[in-house]
């Protein structure tokens, strides 16, 4: 047993590596189909009334991105494609330039104009502390803006926001880890009645459940969650399809990642059977 | 001009429903310029345990006996102790990647003072490793009172109270490259984790080192469960400093814990008989909404 | 009074903070303006912030001190050492010179900071500093420190602003950020493949529910079953796992009332050496 479980480790990682990359470059897209959380968040954002304020929180940093960042693609062009109106938010110090890559770069497509359609905040230190104050008042928490640096009440759509957390219609946080979903739920969420909707990592989704279906709405778990979203969200815009289609890649990668571990658990369990017959 | 509605009456008989549901509003609206009234039971939740917990401190001291089942966990970290001055090897403590508010963090602090304490005791060295600056003063005040505490003040070293970076990633590659270079034979992990909670403690099982974890982020627990000797886990985590020093307002507090717990496990009985036998579609309020608007 | 003191802030702070959660939000319907507590919690946050940017000025003073310490002894590691001191220092020099261009002298502008350049409609690329935007144009500053007139919005066609610290963060940064978070995957194979033993009945539950969560997870997985796996894994996590989480998040909690509770109340000292 000792010595079955004593080879070099490297071996186990080189052939997931090779499995995982050799399906990513040759797989090929696959469809999924949608788990309930994941059609629960997009019909959350479908029902939302035209001119709604979202408040889009990038709580993220670049490890996640691989998971997240789709999701925070996809649920901005879903939000801009149904003229909803959005203030992005960071609380991770690392999250703004992937907010601004996506809203530079989706806003023009919709023709949506700064300050009227959407406005970037930016990141604001102090965890869940800062979270709190958001809650409190957004306008003492973010006195300027990012982008423009100008003040709170220059903008319309801040204007249409008001002080307190009362005008945003719902949040919805891109979250992997602390502070994210778990802290705007006691911070935002249960002390003013905003509902939710939240995009998480994968070692997250689970502690997720207890909040499920009140005060979260949906939720999209994981890198299967993002790319079920995407195939939800992909028809009606026909920018997605080629980042819908690269995660149906990753997915055909991360299902044979999963059959390899398991195959090790079954190899591992085998070995040590043997070894305990061979023992007695 | 904004209307400022009038208050709601209370109502004539408390004997259904309705009868709570309204006394509820008055109640709540009357008290609402002074507490949210969406707190109310927070509030309320709050008092009761802080009762209980006076109460049990109070029984503690008198000299009656609250036992505490065995933690394998805790046993151990005398032995990884004694096992790394065996080797002639350090300890390596790591307080997790929170910040010093987080409660977790604040406990970790005390482990390593009485960690700090019995490395001194065996004049074995102990490195700790933080990513933040405020839990690094903390810690360093931690080792110095342990080191106090054995007698031993002369065995505090202050550059192996470490800042590596405030960054999840940086911070465990730090701690991965200290247990590369310096090769501690026992690896603390104690506090809040996240996703790095497997690279270190899979790093340190390479290493060879016994390693001991505890944390009540159940995220990480397999994690940890898969590749450390012991694991505290869970509401564990809290008992930590009780065990080791038996101290009687500690222990009260683990069996307030305990009671609680048995009264929200009548409370969750009740709610469910409840939602389960209250009238599907009923218009007006049910017991089960008063009873939900009192706990939910 | 150097123990009292401390625990005293503690407890004033703790139970202002208390205080402010439970105070009700303002509500113009019934009357309600915000409370005072919420403008000291407020405060307090403020106060908060300021420590948090002041400890970082320890922490760096605490790397600072130990590396130096291990080049000075010529420690065999010293080339890591070096490399740390210089990327840090280098990465706030730029990231400081970036957020001060306008207030600092022309020639560090121009060796630390990237020329922007805005695209004119016409095709004609104008080179410089952009210093800011007026109701009606774009002000900038040429490499000798000199204004340049400002371009009116409308002649503008595209404004590229390059940046060294964004450069940084996502050529070297981000790539880095994200390699050690995929070692992850690595470490779940080696660790399952050593942990999940059927050594008891309770282990072998357990390594069955795993290795079902993640065939139910993929559709290969649940094709391989015979879609027997996604529903599997659906009850088990809406049930079970719900449940679990659940028990053990109030398990927890209670823990950090308890806690919480013997901190605000002054209770609880030893985390101040006491």
């Amino acid at each position: 047993m000792a010595a079955a479980l004593a080879f070099d480790r490297r071996w186990i990682y080189l052939g997931l590596g090779l499995l995982i990359t050799g399906l990513y470059a040759f797989g090929s897209p696959e469809e999924l189909p949608p788990a309930a959380p994941v059609q629960e968040y997009y019909d959350a954002i479908e029902k939302l009334p035209e001119g709604s304020i979202v408040m889009l929180s990038a709580d993220f940093d670049p490890a996640s991105a691989a998971e997240l960042y789709p999701m925070f693609y996809g649920t901005l062009h879903h939000l801009f494609r149904r003229n909803i109106r959005v203030v992005g938010v960071c609380t991770w110090p690392a999250a703004p330039p992937f907010s601004r890559e996506a809203f530079r770069s989706i806003a023009p497509q919709y023709h949506k104009e700064y300050g009227k359609d959407w406005v970037e905040l930016g990141f604001l230190v102090g965890d869940d502390v800062a979270m709190g104050i958001i809650g409190q008042s957004l306008r003492s928490a973010y006195p300027n803006d990012a982008l423009s640096k100008a003040p709170y009440d220059s903008f319309p759509l801040l204007r249409d926001v008001g002080d307190s957390s009362r005008g945003i219609a719902m949040l919805i946080t891109i979250s992997a880890g602390f502070p994210g979903i778990l802290e705007w739920i006691p911070q935002l969420c249960t002390r003013y009645d905003v509902p939710v909707l939240a995009g998480t990592t994968a070692v997250q989704t689970p502690s997720l459940y207890p909040y499920h279906p009140r005060p979260l709405l949906g939720y999209l778990g994981s890198a299967t969650g993002a790319t079920q979203y995407l195939q939800l969200v992909a028809p009606g815009t026909p920018a997605l399809v080629p980042v819908r289609e690269e995660n149906q890649r990753r997915m055909v990668a991360q299902g044979w990642g999963h059959l390899y571990i398991v195959a090790l658990i079954v190899l591992g369990n085998i070995i040590y059977f043997r070894s305990r017959r061979r023992a007695a | 001009m904004i209307d400022v509605l009038a208050a709601p009456p209370f109502p004539e008989a408390l004997s259904s429903a309705a009868g709570w549901s309204q006394w509820l509003d008055a109640v709540s609206w009357r008290l609402a310029p002074y507490l949210a009234p969406d707190k109310i039971a927070t509030a309320v939740a709050i008092a009761v345990f802080a009762w209980i917990m006076f109460a049990s401190q109070r029984k503690a001291r008198r000299g009656v006996e609250i036992p505490i089942r065995r933690l394998a966990g805790l046993d151990a970290l005398d032995e990884a102790i004694g096992r790394a001055t065996e080797m002639g090897r350090p300890v390596l403590y790591v307080p997790g990647t929170d910040e010093i508010k987080e409660i977790q963090t604040i406990y970790s602090m005390m482990i390593l003072r009485h960690v700090a304490r019995k490395t001194a005791e065996y004049g074995t060295p102990i490195i700790v490793p933080t990513k933040n600056a405020v839990v690094m003063a903390f810690a360093e005040e931690a080792v110095r009172q342990g080191c106090a505490d054995a007698g031993r003040p002369d065995a505090f070293v202050a550059d192996n109270i470490r800042y590596l970076s405030d960054e999840q990633f940086a911070y465990c590659a730090g701690i991965a490259g200290i247990m590369y270079r310096e090769k501690p034979a026992a690896n603390i992990y104690m506090g809040m984790f996240y996703a790095e909670a497997l690279i270190l403690a899979e790093t340190g099982f390479l290493g060879g080192a016994i390693q001991v974890a505890g944390t009540s982020r159940m995220e990480q627990l397999p994690a940890f469960v898969a590749a450390c000797d012991y694991t505290i886990m869970g509401e564990e985590y809290f008992a930590v400093t009780a065990y080791l020093t038996r101290e009687p307002s500690l222990v009260g507090t683990i069996r307030a814990g305990d009671v609680v717990k048995i009264a929200a496990i009548a409370l969750f009985l009740v709610g469910t008989w409840l939602a389960t036998a209250a009238p599907a579609g009923a218009a007006g309020p049910t017991w089960s909404s008063v009873y939900e608007r009192l706990f939910g | 009074m150097k123990r009292e003191i401390p625990i005293l802030l503690t407890v004033i702070c703790g139970l202002l903070v208390v205080a402010a959660f439970f105070a009700p939000a303002p509500d113009a319907a019934r009357g309600l303006q915000p409370s005072v507590w919420q403008a000291i919690n407020s405060e307090l946050l403020e106060w908060a912030k300021i420590l948090v940017a002041v400890a970082f000025l320890l922490g760096i003073a605490n790397v600072v001190r130990i590396n130096l310490r291990q080049i000075q002894a010529r420690h065999v590691d010293r080339p890591y050492k070096v490399v740390l001191l210089l990327s840090m220092f280098a990465f706030l020099v730029v990231g400081l010179a970036e957020m001060h261009e306008r207030d600092l002298p022309n020639g560090i502008v121009r060796v630390l900071v990237p020329a922007d350049h805005v695209t004119m409609k016409d095709g004609h690329v104008v080179a410089g500093w952009v210093q800011g935007a007026t109701e009606t144009g774009i002000r900038m500053r040429d490499s000798d420190g000199h204004d340049l007139p400002e371009i009116p919005h409308d002649q503008v066609a595209l404004v590229s602003e390059p940046s060294a610290k964004m450069w940084v963060y996502f050529k070297i940064f981000a790539p880095l950020q994200a390699t050690m978070f995929s070692l992850l995957a690595f470490y779940v194979a080696s660790a399952t493949f050593r942990a999940f033993r059927a050594r008891s009945f309770e282990s072998t539950l357990l390594l069955v529910a795993g290795a079902v969560v993640m065939l139910g997870q993929v559709k290969i997985g649940n094709d391989l079953t015979g879609g027997m796996a996604a529903p599997v894994e659906a009850f088990l996590m809406d049930n079970f796992v719900k449940a679990a989480e659940r028990a053990i998040a109030i398990g927890g909690s209670l823990g950090v009332l308890a806690t919480g509770l013997r901190i605000v109340l002054g209770l609880e000292r030893s985390y101040l050496s006491e």
